[in-house]
């Protein structure tokens, strides 16, 4: 019973909060952002040289113009958030549970990088997705000695989320933000998360916020939350 | 796709022993600052190349942002596509889309993927993608994963190793390595499928997924129609050349339809005269049951069309019989020669799908068709409508003046201000 509330809290949750986080530090999309058609053909080309039959060692003068990047936005396909997200949590092979549940949500994933046809089904195949990642994460972590991890420092997962201090939170939120989002948490969505964090607290009993699962869940949906968010599926 | 009992166990076996770590992370600084303009320019330059995101204290993304602010943009592109995922998910991405009839990426891995990902990755000739004779695979493992390498269901019958690759997510930059020389099917043994080479290669043409999706079944025109879509992108409408000579057009299409010679004349010809003017270059191959034949490979057999080129031959009786694999090129009218570009010993005619790729690679077409296919891939919006024609043309040369090289195109054209700007 429990973990399916929490299978629901970590699909909802961070649902929710793709509302909060959603636009809040990515650059404004393009209004039509549409991936180029390949079956448009230009006019032509003049000429009928013979083509180049050795590979030419010409290369063309360097270009010193600054880059510049504008605000717009593509959504990432299933299979760039898989990558994406393996990279980014340190993973090589994909557990039972995360190949399932990627064959299982394959077809809502985006097709194409439009991030005009970004529907629900889609964000919640990346929240799914995330949710087993992070699972598998939280798993390998706490195996790992307290100091030695790589996000979840300062967890006690033997004594529940009650031992979790508000500076040991922030932290966790910090690492993933940077890790992620290539940025820091900005004062809003800290706030959303620490409310987050109470609301999912109140679900628990006062003798299961004391017990290891609490934790493991807790590290979980922030997890989910933040690897699932806009920001980390738009680029 | 789907995922059979056997390979749950062996990724199971692979787990416990190996678990799910891999390679060393980044740690995050806890007390670094946000990002600077340049590092967010990096960031997106990456993103857009490797297709993932990337950490704010990735020693990566600081080399990047260093070369950029030095004004060194090609040395930051070339640092984000020494990352594996460069293969592994961007120039796989656009090459799913090329290698399927519905042009989607939600198809799994396949040998002629691959063998655009090889191309890339170890700077051969572009060109050789339609002219080669060879392909890419991995080998039989990959650390402890055991990877289906029958040479019937992994290769020939099906595309068991290519989906295994795809299963589990095998680092395709490290494991591909080329095979020369493209095997064919040229008959069934007792114990195990029959191998012979491929006489008349076409690289990525005359692979078995290239073949199977548009060689099964049907008169052989679709080859035609995909290669000239995927490989020069200019769908068969736009083509059509109501004017060109009809010599080659085949006793299955109707010159009288409902009645209306008029019609033949101005809709029907108009595709007909050049695909079927193209068709002859395939008239030995044929795919059927997931795989693929050419009659040339078979030692002894008769060199004879198959019978797709007889179909339906009540139709108009006079029309072209195709008796061997020549084919012309009517696309050389002034407005299809200056839209394609032809160049080379030989803009004419030829003989099978040796003589149709190269035809096709050595065309002006071809360089800008795979700067369009690198723009969509990485700058990920259309190319300003009344720019296109100019920015294709500029880059298409500098595409041929690096010697063809895929990777060279994708750094330079990340960098361009129409890409990310």
């Amino acid at each position: 019973m429990l973990n399916k509330k929490i299978k629901h809290l970590a699909i909802i949750v961070p649902t929710s909060a793709l509302l909060i986080f959603g636009f809040s530090n990515c650059g404004k999309p393009s209004a039509t952002n549409s991936s180029a058609s390949s079956s448009s053909a230009e006019g032509g080309v003049s000429g009928s040289t013979p083509p180049p039959s050795t590979p030419g060692s010409s290369t063309p003068p360097v270009d010193q113009t600054p880059l510049v990047v504008s605000g717009a936005a593509a959504i990432m396909t299933g299979d760039q958030f898989y990558s994406s997200m393996f990279k980014l949590t340190g993973m090589s092979l994909p557990t039972d549970q995360i190949h399932y549940e990627y064959q299982a949500r394959y077809a809502a994933f985006p097709a194409v990088s439009d991030i005009l046809q970004v529907n629900a089904p889609a964000l919640l195949a990346f929240t799914s997705l995330a949710g087993e990642v992070c699972q598998t994460l939280v798993t390998r972590e706490e195996a790992i000695t307290d100091g030695q991890r790589i996000f979840f420092n300062g967890i006690n997962f033997s004594a529940g989320t009650a031992s979790i201090s508000d500076a040991s939170y922030q932290a966790i939120i910090r690492g993933m933000a940077r890790s992620f989002w290539t940025r820091n948490e900005n004062t809003t969505e800290l706030t959303a998360f620490q409310t987050f964090r109470k609301d999912f607290e109140m679900d628990f009993s006062a003798a299961e916020i004391t017990q290891k699962s609490s934790s493991e869940k807790l590290m979980m949906a922030t997890c989910a939350a933040i690897l699932s968010s806009l920001d980390s599926v738009v680029f | 796709m789907t995922f059979d009992l056997k390979a749950s166990a062996a990724l199971l076996l692979a787990v416990i022993f190996f678990g799910t770590q891999g390679p060393a992370q980044v740690r995050p600084n806890l007390s670094g600052g946000d990002p600077t303009d340049t590092q967010l320019i990096a960031k997106k330059l990456y993103e857009r190349l490797v297709s993932t995101k990337i950490s704010l204290d990735d020693p990566i993304l600081a080399q990047m942002t260093a070369l950029l602010e030095k004004g060194d943009k090609l040395g930051a592109a070339r640092i984000a596509t020494a990352d594996p995922n460069f293969y592994n998910t961007t120039v796989k991405t656009m090459a799913l889309e090329m290698s399927n009839r519905d042009e989607t990426i939600k198809v799994p891995l396949n040998d002629m993927v691959a063998t655009i990902i090889g191309i890339t990755r170890d700077k051969l000739d572009a060109r050789s993608m339609l002219t080669g004779n060879f392909y890419y695979r991995a080998p039989s493992t990959v650390g402890s994963t055991l990877l289906s390498v029958d040479m019937r269901t992994g290769f020939m019958y099906a595309n068991d190793h290519y989906q295994a690759l795809d299963n589990y997510r095998i680092d395709l930059m490290k494991n591909l390595y080329r095979v020369n020389s493209q095997p064919l099917v040229i008959g069934d043994g007792t114990t195990d499928v029959i191998i012979g080479e491929n006489p008349d290669y076409a690289g990525v043409l005359t692979s078995r997924n290239f073949m199977v999706e548009h060689a099964t079944g049907g008169t052989n025109r679709r080859i035609v129609e995909y290669a000239f879509r995927e490989f020069l992108c200019v769908p068969i409408n736009q083509w059509a050349d109501s004017g060109a000579s009809d010599a080659r057009v085949g006793r299955d299409v109707n010159r009288f339809p409902g009645g209306d010679h008029n019609k033949y004349l101005t809709t029907c010809k108009a595709c007909h005269s050049v695909m079927d003017g193209f068709r002859g270059a395939f008239a030995l191959w044929t795919a059927g049951s997931g795989v693929v034949g050419n009659s040339q490979a078979i030692p002894n057999a008769d060199q004879l069309p198959g019978p797709k080129y007889s179909r339906n031959f009540k139709v108009f009786p006079d029309g072209y019989v195709t008796v061997d694999n020549s084919f012309v090129n009517f696309a050389n009218r002034p407005a299809n020669a200056s839209l394609f570009g032809w160049r080379g010993d030989n803009t004419t005619s030829g003989n099978g799908a040796k003589d149709f790729g190269k035809l096709l690679a050595n065309s002006r077409r071809f360089s800008q068709c795979m700067a369009k296919r690198v723009y969509k891939t990485v700058c990920k919006k259309p190319l300003p409508a009344d720019k296109e024609k100019d920015l294709l043309s500029t880059w298409g040369d500098e595409f041929e003046a690096s010697g063809y090289m895929l990777k060279n195109l994708f750094e330079s054209i990340s960098v361009k201000p129409e890409c990310l700007g």
